[in-house]
């Protein structure tokens, strides 16, 4: 994958899509699905489609190397991003009550506060690293306390989800991505089974006792508690990070955008809509076909694998005016950011509670803001949207 | 909502497609109320118990569902 498709992936995608909405890619071996319509009928079809990444990765290794995998095939094939009905449905179903947009609203104070507190200590210096200095801190910070590990180490939490991301977010650049991923998914376990110990002890009044009283029910599996707790937290950080970074990003170069939140910030929600569908975290995830299907006048054939392109379906101009423009009051905005279907983000109400914080605060404290680097760039990966650094500086 | 109040009553919903991701969470928790259309999105097939419509629509990731009471026409959710 070259530099110019991680730098600017809108503009390939726009070629791929005006020239073959779903296209063979013979390097990656499967599919790239770039328009609105094929992306949302595939992620809508479950009857069709798999998402049983580590099942059908499984069937690709030869079994020597299986063994290699084993710590990412034991936490991540317990994921329910992974799995397909029934066992996505119950895993789903027992935490989803935690992450409705009502349930959600109750944190908002608790994020308002953290995102004002990190603002109060960098206001007044004029220059911050969007990405390090604000916007990882505020999601990891909330899913550690909705967990009930508020005072876990959020540099290791990063590293270690750094590691797993190499492997889930598919870095190009890593052939020895698998060892790597292993290593931030065996850390990670042990760093937060203790706590599970705990909670299986002493309940709480927090998720990680959910999990635990679920499994005390037959709901789930032990390694079901450790692999979703793992899931929370690298789920619940990275993407948001990049949602608030990416969007910062795109306001910066939008100045009008800027100035108007700050002074309508009922226009946070619809803007928080606009950056997701205009630069979102996640640039694409992958089917697999169970069977041939025909998908608008091709044939997918049984096996075939497909990168469902959320970033290329949300500039579809079939769908979106002026789909390269942003419009922070555009509506309706029916955006595939957070997928759609089964699988839809379980986070989603929390990351845009999130990002509609600290982009009203942004706005509000943060005034005439410029990028203070030559150029940006962003982590070659495949599925996520991710700046590296994101310097700015601003009046004080 | 009070439940006293709506115990035993019927509620309508009413699903705004612009909205509906077609999570199939509504259709898990309501099954006599809610179905996947064609498309892959949701619709209210029929009134349901106040409680579990509701439910269903608290759990809606977009908040794609309305709820209303069908005596009082009185909206229970938002
Ligand atoms: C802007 C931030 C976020 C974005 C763009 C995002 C994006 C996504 C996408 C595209 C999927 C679907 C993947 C697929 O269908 O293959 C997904 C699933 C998921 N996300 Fe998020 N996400 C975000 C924030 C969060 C947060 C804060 C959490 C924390 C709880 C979270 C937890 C999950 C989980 C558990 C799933 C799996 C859901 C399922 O399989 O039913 N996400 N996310
Ligand atoms: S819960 Fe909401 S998004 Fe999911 S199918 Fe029902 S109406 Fe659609």
């Amino acid at each position: 994958m070259c530099q110019e498709v991680i730098d600017d992936p809108h503009s390939y995608y726009r070629g791929l899509r005006e020239a073959e909405p779903v296209h063979w890619n013979e390097r990656w071996g499967g599919w790239v699905l770039t328009g609105y319509d094929d992306v949302v009928t595939v992620l809508r079809d479950r009857e069709h489609f798999s998402s049983d990444r580590m099942g059908f990765l499984a069937r690709e290794l030869p079994a020597e190397k299986q063994a290699d995998y084993k710590p990412i095939f034991d936490v991540l094939s317990q994921w329910m991003v992974f799995r397909d009905p029934p066992d996505h449905t119950r895993l789903r179903i027992l935490l989803n009550k935690f992450f409705t947009p009502k349930a959600v609203e109750a944190f908002r104070p608790r994020v308002r506060g953290i995102v004002n507190d990190l603002l109060d200590d960098l206001a007044p210096k004029g220059r911050m690293d969007v990405v390090r200095d604000f916007a990882y801190l505020t999601p990891l910070t909330v899913i550690l306390e909705l967990l009930g590990a508020p005072s876990l180490d959020r540099d290791l939490i990063k590293e270690w989800s750094e590691q797993i991301g190499v492997f889930f977010f598919i870095r190009a650049d890593m052939p020895e991505r698998r060892a790597i991923a292993c290593e931030g998914v065996k850390s990670m376990c042990e760093y937060l089974q203790p706590l599970v110990e705990e909670r299986r002890r002493k309940p709480q009044d927090d998720l990680l006792s959910v999990l635990v009283q679920a499994e005390k029910e037959g709901g789930l599996s032990e390694q079901e508690v450790i692999s979703t707790a793992v899931l929370l937290v690298f789920g619940g950080h990275e993407t948001t990070m990049n949602l608030i970074a990416n969007g910062a990003l795109a306001l910066i170069q939008h100045p009008e955008a800027w100035t108007q939140l700050n002074h309508h910030p009922d226009l946070v929600p619809s803007a928080v809509e606009e950056l997701l569908r205009y630069d979102g975290s996640v640039k694409a995830t992958v089917r697999w076909a169970r069977e041939d299907v025909d998908l608008g006048g091709t044939t997918i054939k049984g096996g075939d694998r497909l990168l469902v392109a959320l970033s290329a379906a949300n500039r579809d101009p079939a769908q979106f005016a002026n789909p390269d423009t942003l419009d922070i009051t555009r509506s309706p905005n029916p955006h595939v950011a957070f997928a759609h279907g089964i699988h839809v983000c379980l986070g989603a109400p929390l990351a845009r509670m999130e990002g509609q914080e600290a982009f009203a605060a942004l706005t509000r404290r943060i005034t005439n803001p410029r990028v203070a680097a030559e150029e940006l760039h962003y982590f070659p990966t495949v599925v996520s949207r991710a700046l590296k650094e994101l310097p700015v500086e601003f009046d004080t | 909502m009070s439940e006293a109040k709506t115990q035993g009553r019927l509620a309508l919903a009413c699903v705004d497609l612009d909205k509906c991701v077609g999570s199939t969470l509504c259709v898990q928790i309501a099954a006599d109320v809610f179905r996947l259309a064609g498309n892959g999105q949701s619709e209210a097939v029929c009134a349901g118990s106040c409680e579990s419509v509701v439910n269903a629509a608290e759990a809606c990731p977009n908040m794609a569902i309305t709820v209303t009471d069908s005596q009082t026409g009185e909206t229970l959710f938002p």
